[in-house]
């Protein structure tokens, strides 16, 4: 942990408003990302030396028009800034501000002011000042407030120093940046009030310092409301605040007007010597909005960009993604002969480079993700799309922005569950997030070719009924995700519905330092937190797969292996040879067959047997769905191996499909009938067959209860759904 | 212009700026995405048209 003397300084504003980049100037990108305490909310927290050697910690809080809460992630922001336990009491609140909405973003800065923390005001966008048709005085800003004001164009680094001289200004003198008036409740009832109010405070939170009592206590009265959902609020202050809003209304009073009117007219009473409004504004955002937001136009160019996306996701990323699948089998081939067959070298293989493997061949389709939705949130485009999809996606309960993971979901959960970030409310994100799995991702893809192939006999080509089965699995995936997502919205993200306020920022170019800042920043992240989980999964299933030894199976083969190798050395001919070694590669399928049936996962596959028999599945399925956990694609891979065609397969592998076409049940009815067929892929397109997708749910919801959840549910409708199609099946005569 | 109903959300108008007796300008109505961008205090905002039917307004 940071010690505790070090100064910490909270970064504060608005969004949209240059907070994020304030900080990574200050810590120049050297910055830890975790969550704060108990909440999914991301913060980062850096360190910066300041001129004199002297070190600060810097914090990150989420960005906010206001500190007053509607929600525990809300709350977040006050909790940050006041410095509530067990979060760091700042030494300085840095307020960027976006120099062309001044006033707006000034009813911040006043309550910071009011909560009696040091402020210091980066008055950020400068450079776009003359583009809205104003002029702003910073030196009459400083006056009016009290506090110092630093102008910054913070994309460019210019103001930095400034801003860095203030803080160390500041901090050798808290007296600086704490003007000793400020707007203050004028009628005796609110004053009233607010002393009320403040005797229910809990004494951690004001420390007994008056005025961070009273500006507690005007936030509890904003913030407060029957049934909220923040947290650690203690009865006794909700019970003062019900009662004497109550109070208030009884006698026409308008608590809210008072009190954020009067903020607002002492900001306007202010700002007249500080903004002069010169000419009408350009009207470049208002240009390119009436054609991105046109109702034809605009939903086109829309659905474009995101097959764009869609199609850079899905194809674009195979190239990378082979070249690291072959850097992958290129480096276990090197290591296995430089140490020879054994134990040892089998862990490291298919053990830790393969778990390596794992998790890195996700890392083109995230980074190419973040870059996109980095250039669409840069740009101002992200809002625009949330205010295009509000309708459509609000009808299943969602957030606009809850479209573009999901549509990514189509290539890979793992990096839209990350994409879920775009969201600033957790209920939006956590709902996303849950359903988001049930799209139809690719590694479905191989799984699908394989079953609807085996429901044609082998020497059978596949036609059109096969194409529309795999359409059909697409539209069931997605209409599944979409009705999950419904029913959540209505049953556990119920809450209280909050209403979408999006501010349409105006179009700016895009900052690539920033844009490609964040896409490693979440690659990094991601290989960190969530590789480490998919590491030791990717253990965990090699362990199964490959124990309990058998020497007795090894002996034999060895021994096998030994007489054909002799006789292939000798072989007369070539054809004779070619022959032999063909009879060596069935024994090493048939060996690799042997060996899995009496490993562990083969063990598992037989005890869940009578769970899965139900759904028409035997325990070599069995075996296939517990391998998939390590992803859903290596299920064709482990039937290969099963049905001792070796791991080397596709559906298109006519040996496999002439295996799967003749694999009978021990009284001699076929096991991969079309029926089976059916009930399997409804298996697969609901059950989460995937430790990638918990791993990355378990690291943006910071518990294990989300995925656990997200496993039981998906699982348990995977299991009803292809109980009933296959019972039914049964019932109606098919087979 | 008041706002009527819906706490939750007059609150958070109030608080970006959007006062009974502010000015505001409609940007543009969106039957597709059912939503109204209004201009407050130089900075533009969309909420639904549900909610923006609760807006009372007069003209200037």
């Amino acid at each position: 942990m940071i010690s505790s003397e070090m100064p910490t300084i909270v970064i504060a504003g608005n969004p949209n408003t240059g907070k994020s980049t304030v900080f990574n100037q200050l810590t120049g990108g050297r910055a830890r990302i975790g969550n704060y305490p108990g909440i999914t909310v991301e913060r980062s927290i850096g360190t910066t030396q300041l001129p004199g050697g002297r070190l600060v910690r810097v914090l990150d809080s989420p960005g906010t028009y206001s500190l007053a809460a509607r929600s525990a992630d809300e709350q977040l922001a006050l909790e940050a800034v006041a410095g509530l336990p067990p979060l760091p009491a700042p030494q300085i609140a840095v307020v960027t501000v976006d120099a062309t909405q001044l006033s707006r973003n000034l009813y911040l800065v006043l309550q910071i002011i009011e909560l009696g923390v040091p402020v210091i005001v980066a008055l950020n966008m400068i450079d776009s000042l003359e583009a809205a048709g104003q002029e702003v005085k910073p030196e009459a800003l400083e006056k009016a407030l009290g506090v110092p004001v630093v102008p910054m164009v913070a994309r460019d680094g210019r103001g930095l120093s400034r801003l860095v001289s203030a803080i160390v200004e500041v901090l050798e003198d808290p007296s600086r940046a704490k003007p000793g008036w400020r707007w203050r409740p004028e009628s005796a009832e609110l004053i009233e009030l607010t002393e009320r109010v403040g005797d229910a405070l809990p004494e951690s939170w004001h420390g007994n310092d008056p005025d961070r009592r009273s500006a507690l206590a005007l936030w509890a009265l904003l913030s407060i409301d029957p049934g909220h959902d923040l947290h650690g609020i203690p009865d006794e202050l909700e019970r003062a605040v019900i009662d004497g809003r109550a109070e208030a209304a009884a006698q026409g009073r308008d608590l809210d007007h008072e009190i954020i009117h009067g903020r607002y007219a002492w900001i306007d009473s202010k700002m007249a010597r500080v903004v002069h409004q010169k000419k009408h504004p350009k009207e470049l955002t208002d240009r390119v909005d009436r054609v991105l937001l046109h109702p034809a136009m605009g939903f086109l160019l829309f659905l474009a960009l995101m097959t764009l996306v869609f199609q850079a996701l899905f194809t674009g990323a195979d190239p990378i993604i082979g070249l690291i699948e072959g850097a992958v089998s290129w480096t276990g081939n090197v290591v296995g002969v430089a140490l020879g067959p054994g134990l040892l070298t089998d862990f490291l293989v298919n053990g830790v480079i393969e778990g390596v493997g794992a998790f890195v061949v996700f890392l083109p389709q995230i980074l190419m993700l973040f870059f996109f939705i980095g250039l669409m949130e840069d740009t101002g485009y992200m809002a625009r799309v949330a205010v295009l999809m509000d309708r459509l996606m609000k009808s299943i309960g969602l957030h606009g922005r809850a479209f573009v993971p999901m549509l990514s979901g189509y290539a890979c959960a793992v990096p839209a569950i990350m994409a879920t970030r775009t969201m600033e409310r957790r209920r939006d994100r956590m709902l996303t997030m849950m359903a988001l799995p049930l799209m139809t991702c690719s590694a479905r893809l191989p799984v699908y070719g394989l079953l609807i192939a085996a429901i044609v006999p082998p020497w059978q080509e596949a036609g059109l009924t096969q194409g529309l089965l795999m359409a059909s699995m697409y539209l069931f995936g997605t209409l599944m995700a979409l009705i999950v997502a419904w029913v959540m919205s209505k049953t556990v993200f119920r809450g209280s519905y909050i209403p979408l306020v999006i501010e349409m920022p105006p179009y700016r170019l895009p900052h690539w330092p920033s844009v490609v800042r964040m896409m490693l920043r979440r690659g990094g992240d991601f290989m960190k937190t969530a590789g480490t989980i998919i590491l030791i999964c990717s253990m965990g299933m090699w362990v199964l797969l490959s124990f309990p030894k058998n020497p007795e199976l090894e002996a034999r083969l060895v021994e096998q292996r030994a007489e054909l190798e002799q006789a292939a050395a000798v072989a007369p001919s070539d054809d004779e040879k070619a022959q032999l070694e063909e009879r060596l590669a069935a024994l090493e399928a048939k060996g690799a067959s042997d060996f899995t049936r009496q490993s562990y996962a083969g063990r598992l596959g037989r005890t869940i047997e009578p769970l899965i028999e139900p759904l028409g599945f035997d325990w070599k399925i069995g075996v296939g769905i517990v391998s998939a956990f390590a992803a859903r694609e290596v299920f064709v891979s482990t039937m290969g191996v099963v049905f001792g065609v070796g791991e080397d397969v596709d559906e298109e592998t006519m040996d496999l499909r002439e295996k799967l076409w003749s694999d009978t049940w021990p009284d001699g009815r076929r096991v991969f009938t079309p029926l089976v067929c059916l009930s399997l892929m409804i298996f697969f397109a609901l059950a989460c067959q995937c430790m990638s997708t918990l791993a990355v749910v378990r690291r943006e919801s910071g518990n294990w209860g989300w995925p656990a959840l997200m496993f039981v549910y998906m699982t348990a409708l995977a299991w009803v759904f292809s109980f009933v199609v296959y019972q039914g099946g049964l019932l109606l005569g098919f087979s | 212009m008041a706002v009527e109903g819906l706490p939750a959300l007059r609150r958070r108008l109030m608080e970006m700026g959007l006062l009974p007796g502010t000015p505001l300008r409609l940007i543009r109505r969106m039957s597709l995405g059912g939503v109204v961008e209004l201009e407050v205090r130089r900075s533009r905002v969309s909420i639904g048209h549900g909610e923006a039917a609760r807006l009372i307004v007069a003209p200037l």
